[in-house]
């Protein structure tokens, strides 16, 4: 079912960005304790486009991203950046990621914290600077840049750390859970603000969420996945067209792929 | 005419220090009018200005006893935190430095401090080596401790961030361990200032010919319960003077300054 589906959303695209081919991930392999967090995992992302994996906690969700990242390697099939598995990509800086914490750093000002990653590069100061400051102003946070962190709050917090992710200038951005600890107000807002910022700066972003409605309303492409073992149950194109509005979320359409999903996360967790 | 905001600053500092000062000057009242009152032996409670006298009577020899104690609280305060902080780097850099090194961290704890000195002064002498050498004991704990937690306080997600563009292990040292650890050294450095005071005092009283241990020993042989109270009182002034230094220093390189 999964390869099928995928196939059907690669066929119109440009190209890969990032693909899944049978991955499977053992711990403790061979000995008593040993537990299947994913299993036979295939499924491909398309170039430029924004794709959400969805899943209740615990599916392994997550340890995806980390494979992509190159945090961790399966113990079956493989991971493609590109053309490159994750360690040849995050050598050539395609890999950007956005943890459910923002992760500054608390010494550093905004600014010194958004050009962070490419002081690590070794990038002159006046250009990392330069570059800093307009993703700064993509996410909204201008006059904030001599902010020390502590003096933000969670969500602008968060917006930093997403300036810090594109400032490195990854074709590739990673994004597990980013808005998972902010309220619902501010979480909504980040949504927007994140289309807004993705339509301008165009990359393949990978978006881990357990929100139905964050999924769909972001999303080209969402994947559910179910848990023990973490696998692929469906893969739903999103076929809202763009941009997407707040009356988006109130749409029939919109409701309806809710719907589909929701049934399929059911169908995992199970109602009690 | 209005006065200036430096001189609101002033007055509130003076309001913020007042009520410690007020409640001191009162506690040396209270204790002279006592010792008058009652006339309490000299013997037993010498009265503030009878301190105060024995303290100025002792003239330069007063400050030559606290010059050698300071120069040992230094020399033994800077000889055990450099062993602490590479100790401390050590544990957190190699696995083996762990497991080899931290039993005897542990160990050398519960060594009783005093009990090992005469013994320091059998290998050392009398002169300033052992004095160093225990405070250094005494004083190298609290600031390994402190580090060691502070280079491990880094969130993994930070390690990660920093891994997806360098492998590098000094750049993760020293982009984000260090400055991580820094707060915790600084806190560790205040405990250890501290102890530092009480190994050189003790080192002291094992066998010296000056310092201020030396004088609160032989004030207490020779029942000049005024001269005890003189070097107990400049070992206090020391050890607090020492102690601000160390927040003085915290507050001109230490980064967590919120709250």
């Amino acid at each position: 079912m999964s390869l099928a589906a995928s196939e059907a959303v690669q066929a119109p695209t440009a190209g890969t960005a990032i693909n899944f081919s049978n991955v499977s991930l053992t711990y403790g392999a061979g000995s008593a304790a040993e537990v299947q967090a994913l299993k036979d995992i295939t499924f491909d992302v398309p170039a430029g486009q924004f794709v959400s994996i969805l899943g209740p906690s615990g599916c392994g969700k997550s340890t995806l991203l980390r494979l992509v990242a190159g945090f961790m390697q399966p113990t079956a099939g493989s991971v493609k950046v590109g053309s490159v598995d994750p360690l040849n990509a995050r050598e050539n800086g395609l890999l950007g990621v956005v943890f459910q914490q923002p992760v500054l750093l608390p010494w550093r000002s905004v600014l010194d914290n958004v050009s962070f990653l490419l002081e690590l590069k070794h990038e002159p100061k006046a250009k990392r600077e330069a570059i800093a400051k307009n993703y700064i102003d993509l996410v909204g946070l201008k006059g904030f840049e001599n902010h020390m962190p502590h003096q933000l709050s969670g969500g602008m917090q968060q917006r930093a750390s997403i300036a810090r992710a594109l400032a490195f200038g990854p074709s590739v951005l990673l994004m597990d859970e980013p808005f998972g600890a902010l309220d619902a107000l501010t979480r909504d807002r980040m949504a927007f603000d994140l289309l807004d910022i993705w339509k301008r700066d165009q990359k393949t972003v990978l978006f881990v969420t357990h929100s139905v409605q964050e999924a769909v309303f972001l999303s080209d492409i969402v994947v559910v996945m179910t848990s023990r073992p973490g696998c692929v149950r469906m893969i739903r194109p999103i076929d809202l067209g763009r941009p997407r509005e707040k009356d988006h979320r109130l749409s029939q359409e919109f409701l309806q792929h809710c719907k589909v999903l929701l049934t399929e996360l059911e169908a995992d967790v199970g109602y009690h | 005419m209005l006065k200036s905001p430096g001189s609101f600053k002033f007055l509130g500092s003076v309001a913020y220090y007042a009520p410690p000062v007020i409640a001191l000057v009162a506690f040396v009242i209270f204790w002279e009018i006592y010792t008058k009152a009652f006339e309490v032996s000299v013997f037993i409670l010498p009265s503030p200005s009878r301190i105060f006298q024995a303290g100025v009577n002792l003239g330069p020899a007063l400050w030559g006893h606290t010059w050698t104690t300071l120069y040992e609280i230094l020399l033994g305060f800077l000889v055990g935190n450099v062993t602490a902080v590479a100790l401390a780097y050590a544990i957190v850099r190699w696995q083996m430095a762990e497991r080899l090194i931290y039993p005897f961290l542990l160990a050398s704890q519960t060594i009783p401090k005093l009990a090992v000195a005469p013994l320091l002064v059998i290998w050392f002498g009398t002169g300033v080596m052992p004095k160093v050498l225990v405070t250094a004991l005494l004083c190298f704990f609290p600031t390994a401790v402190n580090v060691v937690q502070g280079l491990r306080s880094a969130d993994p997600a930070t390690v990660d961030l920093v891994r997806l563009v360098t492998p590098s292990k000094f750049v993760l040292f020293q982009k984000v361990q260090f400055p991580s650890a820094i707060p915790y050294f600084f806190a560790g450095l205040k405990i250890s200032m501290s102890s530092a005071v009480i190994g050189a005092i003790v080192a002291e009283w094992v066998g010296a010919s000056k310092g201020l241990g030396y004088l609160i020993l032989y004030a207490g042989t020779s029942m000049r319960t005024d001269l005890m109270f003189v070097g107990v009182g400049m070992t206090v002034v020391l050890g607090m003077m020492l102690y601000a230094a160390v927040g003085l220093l915290e507050r001109a390189f230490s980064w967590r300054r919120e709250g």
